[in-house]
């Protein structure tokens, strides 16, 4: 209530009278207010914006229920001895007629009590000067006499349609008036005719509340009911004219003065607010007086822009249009969407948002008596409205430039998504990899970011396989252990020892090789040497594999021929073979760039060096690519092996090798195919990695068997090597020389090339990776971190990496790439993003005897102690991919399902339960 | 860009609203005419119509997609104060049917925006509305999307709330943006230790062309490290009258420090004098003036970035001065900061609309004006502006770079 009590702050002036009101009337020079409540019925004037209240015609009447104002109405005529004559309507059935120019008690002229129940609209006959018309709640209609004190009721009309809500004279033809009824209709009748009416409108759903008559347009009606309608009628032919819908149910209209179609209302629950109507405009007010705290419950026109308003806030307000809210200049009429391809879906409406302060038009002339009063002057005639199209939808697509084949976002994503390689390879075969994959789509940038990844870590194979081979050798040394003496043992590490020694010596030997020629004379004169295709190499490959597999020492070898690992021969940058490589230099120019852009390491020449090979690399690979490639994929698929690993890995540079001289021979006439060939090699990549993934529990398992006697080799060598390993787990190959006292010969060769313990790559690479992440593409960022992560630590925050993991799995799945999606969540560190997965999927199975659920795990069922799930067509449970049919329930193994519906193209199920499993199935 | 389809939609009134779900594959439209229409786009990659029904008694004002893990939902509010939640089912005929599953009525005025949250905090709708209040909603049973709990309301700003938006990223706390009639966004996260919406307090808003002091920015060193220049600090109590505040400051020629204080939302900028006597630059435009439908510098739109793994979040608004403004929010441990990074006139009429792509690297604006501005950030990290595509019935862009 104390709300109640605030001023309102949009209006023009405003009286608080204390009660609720229920009704106001104008005298007809528009001076005076009637207010009537139910505790009040008031005389209020308005005079210079101010309402002051003159007369209080209830002083002392309180008591008696007759004097409630339901409803109230000034006499209409200006003739002297009426314009003083105001009738006031009682809920209880009571009409008073009250003479204001008498006070006090004198001032009540007439009572009728004809009417049993509330009466709820009055109206004064605009000619018959004498004659008063009721609408009361007890389904009748009266019109009095009021000069007639003792038999005043003349007519009564029962038009026995429920309570009557509202009546009002048709100010064209002063014998008609019509009346809205409760149970929907609005009726015309005439007062010469009081058995029934002329015309009947079925106007609204359940009551109509008010209506009121256009002052201007002949036999136009408008109509508000509780179906939070507004609707315009015309009797003359029962038809709907207009239809506006407001939020709640309409308990007032008033038609605007001056502006033809503009209608106010106010509802009589939950909306607080006056809405002026454009009835041309069903949906949106024009505008809305928003000051009132409880419904209002009366509305007088003052002028064609000022409201007079009463309310059960107890308030009277005077309300001007430049009060008011108005919802066109509020109203977003503009869509944008954004959608995966980026393609920008928008709708653009064209609003004129002034729409509320239009000119009026002219039609105050038409309103002579009513305009009169208020001098309004003539405006100017609007200009005509052009019509415009609206809710045009417009959907745009991206173009690039600068290509010839279009590389959309979406086609990138996918692209990267389903080539980037994050696992099942060495580290540098992934970097390689996934350059190679950047370098197919001409993300120059990308393709830099993993080149200088593999350059910066190319010694994490190394450890890597040490580490697997600690893990290997803790558990074939705890057989050992529990197997064999210690003495056997002791006997081992001395053969060992003398193991470890030589490959030592080889190792400086190497050492001495580098420092004479540069790396790239050494590639060559071994590429020379291998100059045969691609295939034999690579069946050459395979048998130096087992040669090297006794000999763990030469695998050495092949990290030499790996450019990356060059870094320590480079103490001298070849400033001549660099220029070579400019001048062959095809182009490419930001590709140059941008590695110039990147070299502010510590190692400013060599990068670029190593660059020039490898993009070498990359070019030869992608022109022998499709045979090479395929080549690799049968031995890449056992890396998983770690005994094989660095056979593979010496088979890959190898590879690599052999592909720089191809390269050479063919360069020109390959470079033009590069593209083409790229994305062969890549489709067929992803084929042979799903057979990798199948074999791959086979082939351990032969390797295991096959390589027992290597094994040994290995963990003698392991065992040996064990402390220091440990001890430099971390740190890159050369610490460990550094750190073994024995080895203090071969340290004096490397210190002097480069400090690089001092030296981290960590800060670049999470430079590099903030600013993918900046760039908007989280998904190398990903892929980075889940093959680097294992190794490095990043230092980047772990919250940090989980949002860039939940971003990218977000991203897959807008995309559609659940697969992909599970992949990442699988192999992901983060435990929030991991355990994403689990979250929501629970797959629970029943007996199909019983019905009984299994337990997860189980195959039996409790109840039937019977395999549960018996293949249709071997017979035998189980165990795994299990498809059944929906419709007759049978089914089995994936395989045996696919082979009898597909392969032999059966339709029916296999049990002969004789249900067509595939109905749809041409 | 161009244009690769255009249609009508056929609405009977203004259309409000248009969004793309999940996988941008269907669209809905809201109109006046109290309709909401669903488009699919069919195997020829033609939009075609494929359901339109009465939604409400008023204007439809905005749409929102759930996450498609709940179901094809849509829920949408109007002016008649109410949200609606509809679903996508089939019948028995496999006729698929949108039904209304939820009608929310507790907005005392017109419902100006709704959001959802982002997946991982459930199916939770925040609304905003012209009574002031947030309200979200949540459905505490997804498989019965006729249940849901009003589980929180707060009043955000007196008055009217133009607009929201959630920061989309699964791995913050709860926060969401707001927009009003007053010439900054509130930002509200759910405070863990409180078990409700807190206003971040903390929040300091750097407008564009402040001046950045080194080090923690706070009142005591931005007052010492303007050394012999007077410092204004005008505490603005109520809020409404910034236009007379920001008049004062930039009539003593002085480095201005506004403080609104209004509730417990804190905006500070400081302007170094050369902005100031210019005045294009000063934090609060000349041109305000207070008009009865609240400040001129209402925000129109809100839209949070995606994160996609940044370290701060970005924050776009699009206002009635012509505005397209884009905040950049830092978060250093208890402080919050935001800061303008991106503040633009190009439309040269009010702005509705802000919304980022998918991976919050281009910004879509558009306005009165008719046209689609996109703005991308270069190397340089500043934001430009990128394509304009104009609202005209021509099928070449201005430009397009």
């Amino acid at each position: 209530m104390s709300q109640m009590n605030q001023p309102p702050n949009k209006c023009q002036t405003y009286l608080n009278l204390g009660s609720p009101l229920s009704a106001i009337s104008s005298s007809p020079d528009s001076t005076k207010l009637i207010v009537a409540g139910r505790d009040i019925v008031k005389i209020v004037s308005v005079q210079n914006n101010e309402f002051k209240v003159t007369s209080n015609l209830r002083a002392g009447k309180t008591q008696s229920l007759n004097y409630t104002g339901n409803d109230c109405c000034w006499h209409p005529s200006l003739v002297e001895s009426y314009r003083f004559l105001i009738a006031t309507a009682a809920t209880n059935g009571a009409v008073v007629i009250w003479n204001t120019v008498r006070e006090g008690s004198k001032s009540v002229e007439r009572i009728f009590t004809d009417h049993s129940r509330a009466v709820n609209k009055l109206a004064w006959h605009p000619d018959k000067l004498d004659c008063i018309l009721t609408g009361s709640q007890d389904n009748t209609l009266r019109m009095w006499d009021i000069r007639d004190s003792a038999n005043a009721s003349k007519i009564t009309f029962s038009p026995k349609s429920e309570s009557i809500r509202d009546v009002q004279f048709n100010p064209s033809q002063s014998n008609q008036f019509a009346a809205a009824f409760d149970n929907g209709t609005i009726q015309l009748w005439d007062i010469r005719k009081p058995t029934i009416a002329v015309e009947k409108i079925t106007s609204h759903q359940g009551l109509v509340l008010t209506i009121d008559w256009h002052p201007e347009e002949k036999n136009i009606i408008a109509s508000g009911g509780r179906d939070r309608a507004i609707r315009v009628w015309d009797f003359s032919n029962g038809k709907s004219l207009n239809n506006v819908s407001t939020i709640s149910s309409v308990s007032r209209i008033k038609w605007r003065p001056g502006n033809k179609w503009h209608i106010a209302s106010c509802s009589s629950i939950v909306d607080f607010q006056i809405h002026i109507w454009d009835v041309k405009k069903p949906y949106i007010p024009l505008f809305s007086f928003t000051d009132h705290r409880d419904v209002p419950t009366g509305l007088i026109w003052k002028s064609p822009s000022s409201l007079i308003s009463c309310s059960k806030d107890s308030h009277l307000l005077l309300n001007d249009f430049q009060d008011s809210y108005k919802p066109y200049q509020h109203i977003r009429t503009s869509g944008l969407t954004w959608n995966v391809n980026n393609e920008i879906a928008s709708i653009n409406d064209k609003i004129n948002r002034t729409q509320s302060n239009e000119s009026l038009p002219s039609l105050s002339t038409q309103f002579p008596s009513f305009f009169a009063s208020f001098n309004v002057p003539t405006p100017p005639p609007l200009p005509p409205l052009v019509k415009v199209e609206q809710g045009i939808m417009k959907i745009y697509s991206p173009k690039y430039q600068n290509s010839e084949i279009v590389y959309n976002e979406r086609y990138l994503f996918e692209h990267f998504a389903s080539n980037y390689r994050f696992r099942g390879q060495s580290f540098n075969q992934l970097c390689d990899h996934n350059q190679l994959v950047s370098q197919v789509v001409n993300q120059h940038h990308i393709s830099t970011m993993w080149s200088l990844l593999k350059l910066h870590y190319s010694n994490l194979d190394q450890i890597e396989q040490q580490k697997e081979q600690i893990e290997q050798q803790k558990q074939e040394l705890q057989k050992l252990i529990n197997k064999k003496s210690i003495e056997t043992q002791k006997k081992q590490k001395q053969q060992l020892r003398h193991h470890k020694n030589i490959k030592e010596q080889q190792f400086r030997d190497i050492e001495n090789l580098e420092k004479e020629s540069n790396p790239k004379k050494i590639i060559k004169d071994i590429g020379d040497d291998d100059n045969d295709s691609a295939n034999q190499e690579i069946n050459l490959n395979k048998e130096e594999d087992e040669e090297m597999n006794s000999n763990f020492d030469d695998s050495q070898m092949g990290d030499i021929f790996d450019p990356s690992n060059d870094m320590m021969t480079a103490k001298e940058p070849p400033t001549s073979s660099l220029m070579e490589f400019n001048a062959n230099d095809t182009g490419n120019d930001q590709f140059c760039n941008i590695l110039s852009a990147e070299a502010v390491t510590p190692l400013v020449s060599l990068p670029t060096t190593l660059e020039r090979q490898k993009s070498d690399n990359i070019l030869d690979n992608l022109g022998s690519g499709v045979n090479i490639k395929k080549q690799n994929q049968p031995i890449n698929s056992d890396n998983m092996d770690s005994l094989d690993k660095k056979n593979n890995k010496s088979t890959s540079n190898e590879n690599k090798d052999s592909s720089i001289n191809q390269n050479q021979q063919k360069k020109n006439h390959i470079k033009d195919k590069i593209n083409y060939n790229n994305k062969d090699n890549i489709s067929d990549d992803g084929d042979d990695d799903e057979e990798y993934y199948n074999d791959y529990d086979v082939n351990n398992n032969n390797r295991n068997g096959n390589n027992k006697e290597n094994y040994i080799n290995y963990i003698n060598y392991n065992n040996f090597t064990h402390k220091n390993i440990n001890e430099n787990k971390k740190n890159d190959n050369y610490d460990e020389m550094k750190s073994n006292d024995e080895d203090s010969d071969s340290l004096k060769i490397m210190v002097p090339c480069f400090e690089f313990e001092e030296f981290s790559f960590q800060p670049i690479i999470t430079d590099m990776l903030e600013a993918c992440i900046e760039k908007g593409d989280v998904q190398t960022c990903v892929f980075i971190v889940l093959i680097l992560g294992k190794y490095v630590d990043l230092n980047i925050e772990k919250h940090r990496l989980t949002t860039w993991f939940g971003s990218y799995i977000e991203l897959l799945q807008r995309y559609k790439m659940w697969s992909l999606a599970l992949e990442i969540m699988k192999y992901c560190d983060d435990q929030i993003i991991s355990q994403a997965s689990k979250r929501h999927t629970t797959l629970i199975s029943a007996c199909s005897t019983c019905g009984k659920s299994i337990p997860q795990n189980s195959i039996l069922c409790e109840k039937c102690n019977k395999a549960s799930s018996k293949c249709s067509i071997c017979r035998l449970p189980v165990k795994g991919m299990w498809v059944w049919c929906q419709g007759c329930g049978h089914g089995g193994h994936l395989e045996h399902m696919k082979s009898w519906f597909v392969d032999k193209n059966q339709k029916s199920c296999p049990t002969g339960c004789a249900h067509i499993c595939t109905p749809f199935k041409k | 860009m161009r244009v690769f389809h255009r249609f009508s939609t056929a609405h009977d009134d203004l259309i409000h609203d248009v969004s793309y779900d999940f996988y941008g594959k269907r669209l809905a439209t809201c109109s006046s005419d109290q309709k909401i229409k669903v488009w699919d786009q069919n195997d020829n990659q033609k939009w075609e119509l494929s359901a339109e029904w009465k939604a409400h008694s008023g204007s439809v004002w905005k749409l929102a997609w759930a996450h498609p893990e709940y179901g094809q939902v849509i829920a949408s509010c109007s002016f008649d104060r109410t949200v609606c939640i509809w679903e996508e089912s089939e019948d028995e005929k496999g006729q698929k049917k949108w039904q209304l599953k939820a009608h929310l009525v507790d907005s005392r005025d017109s419902v100006t925006d709704i959001k959802f949250a982002p997946k991982s905090f459930g199916l939770r709708l925040a609304t905003c509305s012209s009574d002031g209040y947030i309200r979200i909603y949540e459905a505490m049973d997804i498989m019965n999307l006729s249940q849901w709990t009003i589980v929180e309301e707060f009043e955000s700003q007196k008055g009217t709330n133009n607009c929201i938006s959630w920061n989309p990223s699964s791995y913050d706390k709860p926060m969401i943006a707001v927009g009003s009639n007053e010439p900054y966004i509130k930002i509200w996260e759910y405070s863990e230790t409180g078990r409700k919406w807190v206003q971040i307090d903390s929040l300091t808003a750097y407008p564009i062309g402040s001046t950045i002091l080194s080090g923690n920015l706070n009142s005591s060193n931005l007052n010492s490290g303007m050394g012999g220049m007077s410092v204004n600090n005008v505490n603005n109590i109520s809020g409404g009258s910034f236009g007379l505040n920001s008049g004062n400051s930039i009539g003593n020629g002085n480095i201005g420090s506004l403080n609104s204080i209004s509730g417990n939302s804190l905006m500070s900028g400081a302007n170094s004098s050369i902005n100031v006597s210019s005045g294009n630059n000063s934090i609060y435009s000349n041109n305000f003036d207070s008009s009865a439908d609240g400040g001129n510098r209402a925000i129109h739109d809100v839209c949070w970035a995606p994160n996609m793994g940044r370290s701060y979040h970005l924050i776009a608004t699009a206002s009635k001065d012509h505005k397209v403004r884009i905040w950049k929010l830092c978060s250093d441990k208890s402080k919050m900061e935001l800061r303008e990074v991106m503040r633009k006139d190009d439309h040269k009429s009010e702005v509705w609309r802000v919304e980022w792509n998918i991976t919050g690297t281009i910004l879509a604006s558009s306005g009165d004006d008719g046209n689609v501005c996109l703005w991308k950030c270069n190397m340089n990290g500043e934001w430009k502006l990128f394509s304009l595509i104009s609202g005209e019935e021509s099928t070449e862009d201005k430009y397009d770079r």
